[in-house]
């Protein structure tokens, strides 16, 4: 393996727009031993789009396609993924009942679309310490499919939320901020910042020997930690010790990622991408970093499950870039106005472009009998269609890539919106398309049936 | 029940005569029975609330949802404006009354979750005072989730498998910096100027005869060489423009130059054949075609020797370890040419294809500081003076005298760290460390072993226990210490120092007497400028400005230099208040504020020149006096394009009033933009077609109102007479109880008639230095603070006096199982 330290690289190419595309060759070191031997890993991948799209207005369908099964005709937004059509199915009507607001308020749209997209539960309404949730579909994916990566999911989003009175009264932040919950009572928080993500994923440099050192450092200190929280939780109450016995798990979990670490010698690849240096400005920059990241990831098997916010709910975001001034919450109420209409499909096929950029890349990679993007299975979408409505029916989603054994693209598959049945029967396929069974997720009724 | 009554009398005995109290029992039983029942009986349940069958004479039972009734009455929701309505106050009085007379008796302090986390920004302080050392945190560590409008909250500060990796890395790099030794990988910080800073003149402490760049305060871990590079701000095609004049960026350290750069100036013959002949613009020619090209396919290898002209801007300097400023900036040009005829705006506009550069100059993108390189020594930086009370005193690290010295470090670290008396069971896992670490020398034991200590959940979080042996569901007296670090995190956001350790260590800081004392030193200290920040930043939502984008066509001359005044101006101005203990009220009332040149202009204030702020008079009769006439909270509680009504009415009913609405119903109908001709409607008469639509009236016919009295103001806070529309801006506004009022100037005076807004501040002081959520409970303790402090005119102290003095301070519910 070559490690190129970052200063023989021009440190002025990773973040200025093309030059994120950098066409690196895979390196066969940097695919540990095990990733080449078949079967490949199974990987799943879920990106979100926050505030609803535009969906169907005046006879113009900018998402939904026109046409049933493979008569599909692509709508503008998913045009940007023609090139993929034979890998993709997109999925309507299907609904998320348990984000509405059933029976304590009307408040909290936005919080329970996040909340629930891979869940399927009604979070408990609390901004204090008692959140509660449901497991999500890509935990339920990572508890199995992490096993043998050194990270078991990557949680990751645009934009982090530091603004004051921007989530719904009486629901904590917390629950827009993330869609990974490890458990009910645990989500995950996600990360926008691509040099923290490439440190994680790799390590802020250094040998391979200086990586084994830090390890068993690291281990060392969690040892101490876990005997200090024993000797700590002495005296506590049964309440209270449930954040000790969460503490612990995060120090478990934290010494299993070191000791894989470990394993691979301290050899976490790394050296084909130079540090990314921060945020970049632009939205096209940051979000083709933070694919570039996830490829990488999937690429040297660092992790095989990923969630992606293009943008928490309620953000406030404009794009200049783009033509659109006003902030993405505001636009999204479009107020069934024609032109607001149009402005937010561009903003949605402008998101879309950037996904097919990821998808290309995947694509291009090749691995074993096939590519990357045969052995990834990404779920793309919304969890609100309508979003001047705040519709939480008739959602826009749509599958993409993975075993085409398993999953038949060029089609598109339509339930009847009237019966809302639910996303999570979707999620269970998919997660059963990746080799994780599971018996229910959240309110399901029964895994749907993609390869029909 | 008549035995009930009787204990209610005597508790209630010093607020109301009990001879009365009978009357007055049978006076609030009829008020509600008239007023209330009529939408809150079992049968409507109008909220989902029924008052219909609930004994008054028991109000204790119900304290909840009284004390939700007594919040509607003084907020004057309810009953709705235009009903028929009681003398609300001397009902949410009478309520009040019995309530707090129960309370007095039968205190409650609440009780927070046992382990709470520190924040970020809690972190950052705390390795500053405990290790000398001042990093950015915010590449170290991810923002906390926040509850209750704070990120304080003990509750959603959770910790999770990411969060404790990001600990472990903060810990090696926070304690390599601390004890100064490089680490093993070179550090690289990029710091990004906000596009939409102008860089054409001054910026606050940036050197004189220059413009633009940046500043930055950076801790050097180590004396070695480093290396400083600076990038220039592109176009919109990511090509470099042409200047007529060559640009010179000055990097210096401490002030002391290190470096020019420069950009050679670009002759007008070569700069294309588009040369406006306007003498004006003829210094920026910028596009040919060419480079516009070049910069759509960001063609790397088609650009020109100019848009690779700043990569060799990197200069590599010896530097002594510690904290220094490092400044980039352009230098003036000489030239005679007014700049300002040239800039139409304060904003920067870069060029794209067809578009003429505006900016006249030259702007920096990012510094980049990298290092260390050839280290020299570790120096003498402050974090090794704080750390090394003693030194190695042999070469071999586990002689006896360097495992004492050792010893000695790692106890007086561990106290300050864990913000108690530590012994033998604290000290000897940390002296594990610095053992297992000494095999590369004693400053790499020391370095483990503060990197343990780091890591410790007892550094990480603060822990609250329940004493052994008191009573479940009881409330006890805090622990000296843990009393110690609730003051210190409320108004230092950061760990107690030696002097309040030693109090507490002494027993002396239970003594409420004490207690103020130490309050009122923190207060005064230096330290307390992180309480100014958060809690204001917070509750006035001024973190927010720097998410806020105003549109450009409508806005052209918000930039960030703006963004960050505007900000500063509220902060400098809370901070007076709180400094000099001036009234609470004085935050609605001062005559006063603060502004450098750029928010003076912004607000047509005359003759205030330069980028230092000062202190201006505005005069008795100015539309700006207090916090309703600052641009910060104006431009946040805006839409990007326009005002919001909608979203000032609701900031002020939260934050001001402490009556936050509830959100919008599903399936929300659109504003409708024009009535049925097609004519295009006010914002006022669409909010109005809102209002009229039932579902919607409820909340709207309280926010909007409220909101409409600031109209005056535009989006980014200018003062403006003609509205959105072209309509003359109509300022008329009420209160939730309906009272009309006009303007900016009739809010203040509305806000003023009742202690709405004392009470408010206060419930938000309290949330933040408790850390949980107000419950209903906490609402006695509030209004008791409320009524003390009105006794000293609001002064800022005695309210922060009330919270610190109080039982939900100082006190603790035991938990209901008890321990174990």
């Amino acid at each position: 393996m070559t490690f190129v330290t970052r200063r023989s690289l021009s440190r002025r190419r990773f973040l200025r727009g093309a030059s994120v595309a950098i066409g690196l060759p895979l390196l066969d070191a940097m695919v540990p031993a095990f990733a080449q031997a078949p079967p490949a890993p199974k990987r799943i991948g879920f990106v979100y789009l926050p505030n609803g799209v535009a969906m169907n207005f005046s006879g113009i369908n900018y998402w939904t396609p026109r046409g049933v099964g493979t008569d599909m005709q692509l709508s503008p937004i998913l045009t940007p993924l023609a090139r993929h059509r034979d890998r993709l199915s997109v999925v309507s009507g299907l609904a998320q009942p348990n984000a509405e607001a059933l029976e304590d308020g009307a408040n909290g749209d936005h919080t329970r679309a996040t909340s629930s997209w891979l869940t399927g539960v009604y979070p408990k309404r609390t901004e204090g310490a008692d959140v509660q949730n449901g497991i999500s579909a890509d935990q339920i994916a990572a508890h199995q499919l992490g096993e043998e990566t050194a990270l078991p999911s990557l949680e990751l989003g645009i934009d982090l939320n530091f603004l004051s009175g921007q989530c719904e009264n009486s629901y904590s932040c917390v629950y827009l901020n993330t869609l990974a919950w490890r458990s009910p009572s645990a989500p995950l928080p996600s990360e926008n910042n691509p040099r923290i993500v490439f440190e994680r994923l790799f390590g802020d440099g250094g040998t391979a020997e200086q990586r084994t050192a830090r390890a068993i450092e690291d281990r060392s200190i969690l040892d101490f930690v876990t005997s200090d929280l024993a000797r700590l939780s002495k005296g506590l109450g049964a309440r209270d010790r449930v954040q000790v016995s969460d503490y612990l798990d995060s120090v478990r979990e934290v010494e299993r990622r070191i000791q894989a670490v470990e394993n691979l010698g301290g050899d976490t690849g790394s050296p084909t991408l130079e540090r990314p240096r921060g945020i970049p400005e632009r939205f096209d920059e940051h979000v083709k970093l933070m694919y570039e990241l996830q490829w990488l990831a999937f690429q040297a098997d660092m992790t095989r499950v990923v969630t992606f916010m293009l943008g928490r709910e309620l953000n406030f975001r404009t794009y200049p870039e783009i033509g659109i001034e006003e902030g993405h919450h505001g636009l999204s109420h479009h107020q069934d106005r024609p032109e607001q209409i149009e402005k937010l499909a561009r903003l949605n096929t402008y998101q879309t472009d950037l996904f097919a950029w990821y998808l290309d890349k995947l694509a291009a990679t090749p691995e074993g009998d096939g590519t990357l993007l045969d052995h990834s299975l990404f779920l793309y979408g919304a969890s609100l269609s309508n979003p001047n409505q705040h519709a939480h029916f008739d959602l826009p989603l749509t599958v993409v890539g993975g075993d085409r054994a398993q999953h038949q693209g060029g089609r598109h598959v339509v339930f009847d919106p009237k019966r809302w049945t639910p996303m999570t029967n979707l999620l269970l396929d998919l997660l059963e398309q990746v080799g994780v069974r599971t018996e229910s997720l959240g309110d399901s009724t029964g895994r749907l049936e993609m390869s029909a | 029940m008549r035995t009930r009554l009787l204990i209610y009398c005597f508790g209630a005995s010093v607020l109301l005569g009990c001879e009365s109290s009978q009357d007055r029992l049978a006076d609030a039983e009829s008020g509600i029975s008239r007023y209330c029942v009529d939408c809150h009986n079992d049968a409507e349940r109008a909220g989902g609330l029924t008052l219909e069958s609930r004994n008054l004479a028991a109000v204790t039972d119900d304290a909840e949802l009284w004390e939700k009734v007594v919040r509607k009455l003084r907020a004057g929701m309810m009953p709705p404006s235009g009903n028929p309505a009681p003398d609300r106050d001397s009902l949410a009085s009478y309520l009040e009354a019995r309530l707090d007379a129960y309370a007095a008796e039968y205190p409650n302090p609440g009780r927070s979750v046992a382990l709470h986390r520190l924040n970020r920004n809690e972190y950052a302080n705390a390795i500053r005072d405990l290790l000398a050392v001042d990093l950015d945190v915010s590449e170290l560590l991810p923002p906390d989730d926040s509850s209750f409008g704070f990120d304080n909250i003990a509750g959603v500060l959770k910790i999770s498998p990411t969060l404790l990796e990001r600990y472990l890395a903060a810990a090696e790099q926070v304690s390599r910096v601390a004890v100064g030794r490089a680490g093993t990988v070179t550090s690289i910080h990029w710091f990004r100027v906000a596009d939409d800073r102008s860089q054409e003149r001054r910026l606050p402490k940036l050197p004189f005869g220059t413009r633009g760049g940046t500043r930055i305060e950076y801790t050097f871990p180590v004396n070695a060489e480093y290396e400083i590079a600076a990038e220039l701000q592109r176009n919109l095609n990511e090509s470099v423009p042409l200047y007529a004049e060559p640009q010179m960026l000055e990097v210096a350290i401490d002030g002391e130059r290190v470096a020019v750069f420069t950009l050679d100036a670009v002759p007008l013959a070569e700069s294309g054949s588009e040369s406006s002949a306007d003498p004006i613009f003829a210094a920026t020619l910028v596009q040919t075609q060419e480079t516009a090209d070049a910069g759509l396919k960001l063609d790397r290898d088609g650009r020109n020797a100019r848009d690779r002209a700043d990569q060799a801007w990197r200069v590599r300097v010896p530097v002594t370890a510690g904290k220094h400023v490092v400044t980039a900036a352009f230098l003036n040009r000489t030239s005679a040419l007014e700049e300002t005829l040239r800039l139409p705006f304060e904003r920067p506009y870069p060029s794209g294809v067809n578009i003429t550069e505006m900016r006249a100059g030259a702007y920096l993108r990012s510094l980049e500081i990298s290092g260390p390189y050839d280290m020299a020594s570790a120096g003498s930086a402050a974090s090794r003076e704080r750390i090394f009370v003693c030194e190695a005193a042999d070469a071999d690290p586990l002689s006896d005298a360097n495992v004492d010295c050792a010893e000695r470090i790692i106890a007086a670290l561990a106290r300050r760290a864990y913000r108690r008396d530590v012994g033998e069971a604290e000290v000897a896992p940390l002296l594990a460390f610095y053992r297992s670490g000494a095999a590369d020398g004693f400053d790499a034991g020391v370095q483990r072993a503060v990197k343990g200590l780091l890591v410790a959940p007892e550094f990480l979080f603060r822990f609250e226990r329940d004493p052994e042996g008191v009573l479940a569901n009881t409330p006890y007296a805090l622990d000296a210490f843990e009393l110690a670090s609730r003051l210190s995190f409320f108004l230092w956001s950061s760990i107690p120092d030696d002097a309040l350790l030693d109090l507490a260590s002494r027993g002396k800081l239970s003594d409420p007497a004490v207690l103020a004392k130490q309050a009122q030193r923190l207060l005064a200290d230096e330290k307390a400028s992180a309480f100014v920040r958060n809690f204001a930043g917070q509750w006035l939502f001024l973190r927010n400005l720097e998410a806020s984008v105003p549109v450009q066509s409508n806005f052209p001359d918000f930039d960030d230099t703006l963004r960050q005044g505007l900000r500063q101006e509220t902060e400098l101005f809370f901070e007076s208040i709180v400094r000099e203990d001036r009234g609470a009220l004085e935050l609605l009332t001062a005559d006063y504020t603060f502004v450098n040149g750029r928010v003076a202009k912004h607000y047509g204030i005359d003759n205030v020149q330069g980028a230092h702020f000062r202190r201006v008079n505005l005069g008795a009769d100015s539309h700006r006096r207090g916090l309703l006439g600052h641009g910060s909270i104006l431009t946040v509680t805006s839409y990007p394009d326009r005002t919001s009504p909608v979203i000032r009415g609701k900031w002020i009913l939260e934050n001001l009033l402490g009556a936050p609405p509830p959100a919008p119903p599903p399936n929300v109908p659109a504003l409708v933009e024009t009535d049925g001709s097609g004519t295009h409607l006010t914002m006022r008469e669409r909010l109005a077609k809102h209002r009229a639509d039932p579902n919607c009236a409820g909340c709207h016919a309280v926010m909007d109102p409220l909101g409409f009295s600031l109209e005056n103001f535009d989006a980014v806070g200018r003062w403006r007479t003609v509205g959105d529309a072209g309509e003359p801006v109509d300022a008329t506004g009420s209160m939730p109880d309906g009272a009309e009022f006009v303007g900016a100037e009739g809010l203040r005076g509305a806000l003023l008639s009742s202690d709405l807004f004392v009470t408010t501040l206060t419930e938000k002081l309290l949330t933040y230095a408790l850390g949980r959520g107000i419950e209903p409970h906490d609402m006695p303790t509030v209004r008791k603070i409320v009524r003390e402090a009105a006794e000293e005119d609001y002064r800022f102290s005695a309210l922060i006096q009330g919270v610190v003095g109080s039982d939900a301070f100082r006190m603790r519910m035991a938990e209901e199982g008890g321990a174990e």
